[in-house]
């Protein structure tokens, strides 16, 4: 490719004029009327419909509002097809209909995450919310709502407050005058900022967790793509059990009274290097904060959901990786390659968005996961690894005996897009429409990020200004075809 | 027993072998068995009578000394061995038929055949009296005295020969003589009877003066209408068409396109701006079609022939652009669509792909590789030179 073109593509047209602006905000008003049903058919119905009807439901949605507008525009639809994972369940829930697996039952005190996103023309815009389901209250009878306590409360405070400290953060980069409150805006400073709360709530940060830039078509929405030119705070699994377990070997040491100079935990330098990034005003933003309840030491690690029958890994979603060419050997694979590129973009979709007939479309993906050509997003649970077990398996490589060790513990996400314009930070997701579910939590914020709290909206500070849901323009609800 | 005399070709009975006898020397039973020949049936004598009575009251007085076929052939012949060095053979003759009345304003009854039969009788009748003759002729071909010079030297066969030559009017038919209400009609019925096809009729302008040239070119010159064949008389090359099937108007060749070029006008398909040679427009086979090319956007207006600055892409009034030959090689080939931005913005940032790479970083990164390559390269070779380390060679069999 010409390097004209590629300076196009990536400096040009993510250039925050008024036309991308617009298409950003219409993007997240999309998405956030979409999320407000959703949440409202969880809340209100979720032992009418099952999580894969409530996925299919708000695919359709979104399919058709995006269609509806910019009728010139060649690339839009869903960057991320709704997924709602309960409790454990972190990521790639969305089941098709017929599916064995349909993202398992609701049932009250879950914490439900609702996910997903819209892009038009590669300007995209993604959000995640927790909500807690519960019992609607009978008030005739003297019932009174009540709050969710305990650890999966102390999640869904740590993740709600670093998401929206985060975003408090990056706002003051469009602040009248820039670094007078906070300095400048680094990486670094972020990711201690969302570890300080997290250790404030006694939970830990799920792998997979990132505050990243997003550009044209580059927002982080699936880890196929190594980027060049990435900026963003990434929390990997492999790099904070490494820090678990060089605080261990520290400790060691002290005990010992041996020095500790040596002793450098290689994925920290990693961060220190990469991490160390400023952010700038005139660049978007994706704040992904996720949070597990850990009651003790250790780490959390991502494992492929088997399903409940352990019947082999559940994958809903696929995403395409274009570094991989490879001619194809098999017709059906070749016809189902042929309509990827006419429908599908560089998101994560479903295989029915492709091929209303999934039976017949799987028929051509062995091949094309056989060679990368797509990549599976399988669905995933987290689970809680104490740091004894971690330790032995760092003595004895025995991976079984971690993995038993392990506990599944309910997961909080708060995600959302922010563009940092010059004059102010446009929340597309998230904000003041959703508010964080009925909580009570036994901790406390610390004093300084309540602190950067307060400063947004503040009268001589920097503004947040929220895209609000509201009335979308629908095309017509495509006819199912019929099966014969 | 008795014995019955009959004739059945005019089905007849008879007393006695004498009347039988007469009755087939009779001009009634040999017309009679003409007409079996012909496939007709006999008849009566009375009928018969009645058509010879007619017959002698129609043309009295044309009845005369009938020319023989061999008369005919020599006056012919010896026609051609005069005309021919001098060469007169077709622009002549058609001048002749400009004077002569213009034969539109004589349309021929009946029979054409019947008709140059009474005119070789007219002719065979004068040319008895070599001076009055001529005069005759010439005056009834009515020619100015410039003309009457130049056909001075033309001796009486051909000037014979000439007056049997007519046009055949354009309202005519030029096969059968079949007299048409207009021109049109006579086209309509040459096309139904004789499938005669009129090529590029959208650009016909002169419908009437191309079947005037037609029915001068048989009428006139004897001549074949697809082919060079020139008859000896207007029943001969008639003929000829039918039997050979040459009732056509020829139109591939250049030639044969230029001949009838002044009945048509083309100009209404070339483009004003760059009108296409005629040489590159019917220059057909090294066009390539190439519907790819279509471009809306385009700088010309559509619905005009034309072809572009480099000559190689010729425009349809359709809007299709055809492709020069020279140029097969790039419209055949099937180059990969260039990706949509989605893909394309992934492929530039994503450092796995080794066009991404950065091209300073890249060649840092060569020479480090090199550097490496030769100081293994000088580590092997120093190693190979130490592996011998015995002073004097020993056999290792002998030991």
């Amino acid at each position: 490719m010409s390097l004209a073109r590629s300076t196009a593509l990536l400096d040009e047209k993510n250039t925050l004029t008024s036309s991308v602006t617009d298409k950003y905000r219409l993007a997240g008003k999309i998405t956030q009327t979409c999320l407000q049903h959703i949440i409202q058919t969880v809340l209100t119905q979720y032992e009418t419909y099952t999580v894969g009807e409530m996925c299919r439901m708000g695919d359709e949605f979104l399919e058709r509002a995006t269609t509806a507008v910019y009728k010139s525009v060649a690339e839009k639809g869903i960057a991320q097809p709704v997924r709602i994972e309960k409790q454990e369940f972190v990521g790639g829930v969305s089941p098709e209909n017929g599916d064995k697996f349909q993202g398992g039952m609701l049932a009250p005190g879950d914490l439900v995450k609702i996910s997903l996103g819209v892009y038009i023309d590669g300007y995209t815009a993604q959000v995640t919310q927790t909500e807690v389901v519960r019992h609607v209250p009978n008030t005739s009878a003297g019932e009174t709502e009540q709050p969710l306590t305990g650890s999966p409360a102390d999640a869904v405070c740590a993740s709600y407050l670093a998401s929206e400290a985060v975003i408090a953060y990056l706002a003051q980069v469009t602040d009248p005058n820039p670094g007078k409150a906070v300095g400048v805006v680094t990486g670094t400073k972020i990711r201690e900022l969302v570890e300080k709360i997290a250790a404030a709530y006694h939970v830990k940060i799920v792998p997979g967790s990132s505050v990243r830039r997003i550009r044209r078509f580059l927002a982080g929405q699936h880890d196929i793509v190594l980027e060049r030119d990435y900026k963003g705070v990434l929390w990997e699994v492999e790099g904070e059990e490494e820090r678990a377990l060089h605080a261990v070997k520290l400790a060691e040491s002290e005990a010992k009274q041996e020095s500790t100079e040596g002793a450098v935990c290689l994925y920290e330098q990693h961060i220190e290097e990469e991490e160390n990034f400023t952010v700038e005003a005139g660049e978007a933003y994706q704040v992904d904060i996720q949070m597990a309840a850990a009651p003790q030491k250790g780490a959390i690690r991502l494992y492929d959901f088997q399903g409940y029958d352990e019947s082999g890994t559940v994958i809903n979603q696929y995403g395409r990786d274009f570094s991989v060419t490879y001619g194809l050997k098999i017709q059906a694979s070749r016809k189902l390659l042929s309509q990827l590129e006419a429908t599908t973009s560089v998101y994560p979709f479903k295989l029915s968005h492709v091929e209303s007939n999934v039976a017949k479309a799987r028929l051509g993906l062995g091949e094309i996961l056989a060679h990368q050509i797509l990549v599976p997003i399988p669905v995933k649970v987290a689970k809680f690894v104490p740091l004894a077990a971690l330790y032995e398996f760092s003595k004895n490589s025995k991976a079984r005996a971690r993995d038993e060790a392990s506990k599944a513990v309910p997961v909080a996400r708060n995600s959302s897009s922010v563009l940092l314009t010059n004059d102010a930070c446009l929340r597309l997701t998230g904000g003041q429409a959703f508010p964080p579910p009925y909580v009570h939590s036994a901790f406390e914020l610390p004093e300084d990020v309540t602190n950067l709290l307060k400063l947004v909206g503040h009268k001589h500070g920097a503004k947040v200004k929220d895209v609000l849901p509201g009335d979308v323009d629908m095309a017509p609800a495509k006819e199912a075809k019929m099966e014969e | 027993m008795s014995t019955t005399y009959t004739c059945n070709t005019c089905v007849q009975q008879f007393p006695n072998s004498e009347t039988q006898r007469e009755h087939m020397k009779t001009d009634w039973h040999r017309y009679n068995l003409k007409r079996k020949v012909a496939g007709l049936l006999p008849i009566a004598a009375n009928v018969f009578a009645s058509k010879v009575l007619q017959q002698s009251e129609a043309v009295p007085e044309r009845r005369q000394k009938q020319i023989t076929k061999k008369e005919m052939k020599y006056q012919e012949r010896m026609a051609r061995r005069v005309v021919r060095p001098s060469s007169p053979t077709e622009s002549q003759a058609s001048e002749f038929s400009l004077g002569y009345g213009s034969g539109v304003d004589t349309p021929t009854e009946g029979d054409a055949i019947h008709e140059t039969a009474t005119n070789g009788d007219e002719s065979s009748d004068v040319s008895s009296s070599l001076s009055e003759d001529l005069n005759t002729k010439l005056k009834h071909l009515n020619l100015d005295e410039e003309t009457l010079q130049s056909v001075k030297h033309l001796d009486t066969d051909t000037i014979n020969k000439l007056a049997l030559r007519r046009a055949i009017p354009n309202t005519d038919c030029v096969v059968c003589g079949v007299h048409n209400d207009s021109v049109e009609a006579n086209v309509e019925h040459m096309t139904k009877k004789y499938s005669l096809y009129i090529p590029e009729q959208k650009y016909l302008t002169d419908l009437a003066g191309l079947m005037s040239y037609l029915g001068q070119k048989v009428g006139l010159g004897f001549e074949c209408l697809s082919c060079s064949f020139v008859g000896r008389s207007l029943e001969s090359v008639r003929q000829h068409m039918l039997m050979k099937g040459h009732v056509r108007i020829p139109y591939e060749s250049e030639d044969e396109k230029l001949e009838l070029g002044d009945f048509y006008d083309f100009t209404s398909s070339y483009d004003k701006k760059l009108p296409v040679s005629d040489a590159v427009a019917n220059d057909d086979e090294d066009w390539e079609d190439d519907d790819e090319e279509i471009n809306s956007d385009d700088e010309y207006d559509d619905g005009m022939l034309y072809t572009d600055e480099t000559g190689t892409q010729l425009a349809l009034p359709s809007g299709a652009r055809i492709g020069h030959r020279s140029m097969a090689r790039y419209y055949k080939q099937s180059l990969k669509p260039e990706p949509r931005d989605g893909q394309a913005t992934v492929n530039a940032v994503d450092i796995r792909r080794p066009d991404v790479r950065d091209p300073a970083a890249f060649r840092e990164q060569k020479k480090i590789w090199k550097e490496e390559k030769r100081v293994a390269n000088r580590k092997d070779a120093w190693e190979l030179r130490r592996n011998n380390f015995q002073k004097h060679y020993r056999d290792e069999l002998l030991q």
